[in-house]
């Protein structure tokens, strides 16, 4: 298990790298999408099943979409004449090294108290066996808990999800459009 | 849990490889003959008028944006596809306000012409 | 369990007639319909908007003194949702926002022929998102209002979408506003890893429980730093300087009217979240929360002030000025935690009460100076106003003096019950810095007056004003004048708001 944690996290990390250094923008976002599927990967490798369809079906599917049509919108002749690197570049990249040394050691030697989530790790386990009993759609599977816990205890924010919804609609066409 | 996903990671696995084993069998049986026509995008199609490169309409910019929004709409009806039987009718009420809203939605960027395409 | 509350629908009433009032708005939108139908709808949105500030107040009355009302209780038995009158005033400062700034709207759709029912629609939608950061008691639902809110004043912001500023100043919004959006998430996932909850009571039990086991130092990293990423991002919205940065370009390319907008109702509305979160969830960190935003809040008045003396158009010089006001409200906040008290939290109702009128009233003159391919906002446009409009020179000349804080103007009672609360809890630098700033600011209101009343200036074409612009410009100068006769009154209106 660790070891494919690892190789994805590296994975992912390397592409990312790619999507800012490659020099053409339909490189650049094809990395971006490998990086996006390589990251719902992850989320499948700690059991966040939801959360990867999620990843999969938005990320790769939408955004990238927008994604690309930003690059098609531009005209794509000023790449070459760009300068693609900064004086800063060297600058930016010995303070993020710095914040990331930081950030990193501090993270790793610091403890995630995280009871909730251990808690219903063992009720699972105590569970497993008469659900196994169940029908697969029955059992407490992850799809399943974060149903419950969008529709029962966030459900005020989940309806104004759709008032955000129908605002990106009229924004998006509103802006887009010609006047009418 | 991860266990359970070893068969999705061979099929990976077999699908990345499949492309370059292919190819590399490929070159072993295949005679290779040189011709200016191999090069061209669409050897039997249509012929190229020009570059790729270059701007493209707005119009599909709005299609796009309209069809991410549904998209994420999709992403919350799945789970309460999953969990019916859990929520019932609250869960349906609910989710049928979600809709309701996004109906409007729908409707405003049906009037406005979002989705037609001559101009 | 999870439960709702047994008469949701009463409490949430405004809530949900403002959703059914904006989808009504979107539909004349989505409709092919005539010119008529859309300046019908402006007075159509202002009924609405009274309606729901109705809906409210018959709440506000009805809800005992000092009671959180939780309307969504989650299964773990935490509140998501809280109704109170903290929550209600705040409620109704971002509806009074909107009304005000829709009724000076009229002449400026007007001269860009701007006419559309999106307007009126993301208008409401805003004060929806609004409402729902008031009233919201998780990280979450707060977060979701805020979005609503940003989404929509994004796309306010480049209504104009022709003009290059607009777009430009909207753009610059959107890329830090998202940036400030992540930001609040990115902490939010490490305080939810760390607490394994959003609940803003399940925090503050939390990180008291910390709190009072080692100190300070017992704070895990991950925490601490979600906790930086979210007051950070807090400030972000409500234009604290250093992270003021798209304030004047926003303020600048956005129509007049939603720059209006943009000053006053994201204001309050950032400030009820900000209060809620601080109040309800980091209130055990108070030691090492007040020293922070006492640095933030005085380079916020200092800069602000000194900033919009260099400006030499008018609306970037509100822009600039309005972070200052940020930064004496933040200073109401800054007091109530020191002191723990609500005196604090009630000089800042007071404060954006208040600066609606002026703020607003301020914008609405220079609405009324645009016309004939004049944005009206320069400097210059304001030479010789006395002898080419004499009652307007007036009327701004009340607006700047009131936001400069001169006695007897309604500005000066805002800044007085701030000062006072500050002095209460012995924050002295604050209320020096407060005062002194206070000085300053008069220097460049004062320019304005002293280019329209002694410079002489070039013979421009008259001046149109319109019914509606006429209207809110007089209810704005009674209320800036008159504010000091009633001040009792609002005060102990404005004292039922409290958090504690």
């Amino acid at each position: 298990m660790i070891v494919f944690v690892v190789l994805v996290s590296v994975l992912i990390v390397f592409f990312s790298i790619m999507v800012v250094s490659l020099k053409h923008p339909i490189s650049s976002a094809v990395s971006l999408l490998i990086a996006f599927l390589l990251l719902a990967i992850f989320y499948l490798l700690y059991g966040a099943e939801f959360v990867a369809a999620v990843q999969v079906l938005i990320y790769a599917g939408g955004i990238m979409v927008l994604y690309l049509m930003g690059v098609m919108f531009t005209d794509s002749e000023w790449i070459k004449i760009t300068r693609q690197t900064h004086l800063q570049a060297w600058l930016a990249l010995f303070l993020v090294l710095v914040f990331f040394g930081y950030f990193g050691h501090k993270l790793y030697h610091s403890q995630y108290p995280a009871p909730a989530v251990k808690r219903t790790e063992i009720s699972i386990a105590k569970k497993s066996e008469t659900e196994k009993k169940l029908p697969y759609l029955q059992r407490e599977t992850n799809p399943r808990s974060v149903s419950v816990a969008l529709f029962k205890d966030y459900i005020y924010p989940f309806e104004i999800a759709s008032v955000l919804l129908t605002v990106a609609v009229v924004g998006g066409v509103f802006l887009a459009k010609k006047e009418v | 849990m991860a266990i359970s996903y070893i068969g999705v990671g061979f099929l990976l696995i077999i699908g990345l490889l499949m492309v370059p084993v292919t190819m590399i069998l490929g070159k072993f049986f295949r005679p290779s003959k040189f011709e200016i026509s191999k090069l061209e995008p669409y050897e039997c199609g249509i012929e190229v008028k020009d570059s790729p490169k270059g701007r493209i309409s707005v119009h599909f910019y709005i299609v796009a944006v309209v069809f991410l929004i549904f998209d994420v709409e999709t992403v919350f009806l799945f789970p309460w596809a999953v969990a019916f039987d859990k929520l019932g009718l609250f869960g349906f009420i609910e989710v049928g306000i979600f809709l309701l809203l996004l109906i409007v939605a729908y409707i405003y960027a049906y009037f406005k012409g979002a989705l037609r395409w001559e101009e | 369990m999870f439960s709702l509350h047994p008469s949701w629908t009463h409490l949430l009433t405004p809530e949900i007639a403002l959703l059914c009032f904006s989808i009504i708005f979107l539909v004349i939108a989505g409709l092919k319909g005539d010119k008529n139908l859309r300046k019908g709808s402006l007075y159509l949105s202002l009924l609405c908007l009274l309606f729901t500030l109705f809906f409210v107040i018959q709440l506000f009355v009805s809800l005992p003194d000092k009671e959180h009302i939780s309307v969504i209780s989650t299964s773990a038995g935490n509140a998501s949702l809280l109704i109170d009158k903290y929550s209600l005033l705040f409620k109704m400062l971002v509806i009074l926002g909107g009304f005000f700034s829709l009724l000076v709207s009229q002449k400026e759709l007007d001269e860009e022929n701007a006419w559309t029912g999106e307007y009126f629609a993301l208008i409401l939608f805003s004060i929806l998102g609004m409402m729902v950061m008031a009233s919201g008691a998780d990280l979450l639902t707060l977060w979701v209002g805020l979005e609503t809110m940003a989404l929509s004043i994004y796309v306010l912001a480049a209504y104009l979408r022709r003009k290059e500023s607009s777009v430009e100043g909207a753009l610059k919004y959107f890329i830090l506003g998202a940036l400030s959006s992540g930001m609040y998430l990115y902490g939010v996932s490490f305080i939810y890893g760390a607490t394994s909850s959003i609940h803003l009571k399940v925090l503050r039990a939390q990180l008291g429980m910390m709190i009072t086991r080692g100190g300070i130092e017992n704070i895990p990293f991950p925490l601490a730093f979600g906790l930086v990423l979210l007051v950070v991002s807090l400030l972000f919205k409500i234009a604290i300087v250093p992270f003021h940065f798209w304030t004047p370009d926003a303020y600048e390319g956005a129509t007049t009217p939603v720059t209006a907008f943009m000053s006053v109702a994201p204001k309050a509305a950032g400030f009820a979240m900000l209060g809620r979160i601080f109040f309800v969830g980091l209130i055990p960190l108070y030691d090492i929360l007040i020293p922070l935003l006492m640095l933030t809040a005085l380079l916020t008045m200092v800069w602000g002030n000194i900033a919009a003396m260099l400006q030499s158009n008018a609306k970037r010089m509100l822009a600039y000025s309005s972070i200052a006001h940020a930064g004496y409200m933040l200073s109401g906040v800054i007091a109530a935690l020191k002191a723990k008290t609500d005196e604090g939290i009630t000089a800042v109702l007071f404060y954006l009460f208040v600066y609606i009128f002026m703020n607003v009233g301020a914008f609405s003159v220079i609405i009324a100076l645009k016309g004939n391919g004049e944005e009206g906002d320069r400097m210059e446009d304001f030479t010789g106003l006395f002898k080419r409009k004499p009652y307007l020179a007036i009327f701004m000349t009340f607006f700047l003096l009131s936001l400069g804080g001169i006695p007897p103007f309604a500005g000066f009672l805002g800044k007085f019950f701030i000062f006072m609360s500050l002095v209460h809890s012995e924050l002295y630098l604050l209320a020096a810095v407060l005062a002194i700033t206070s000085v300053i600011s008069i220097y460049y209101y004062y320019r304005i007056v002293c280019n329209m009343f002694l410079k002489e200036g070039v013979e421009k074409p008259q001046i149109r004003e319109g019914f509606l612009l006429k209207s809110a410009l007089i209810i704005m100068t009674v209320v800036n004048l008159f504010l000091i006769l009633f001040t009792n009154r609002i005060f102990s209106i404005m004292e039922k708001g409290s958090i504690f």
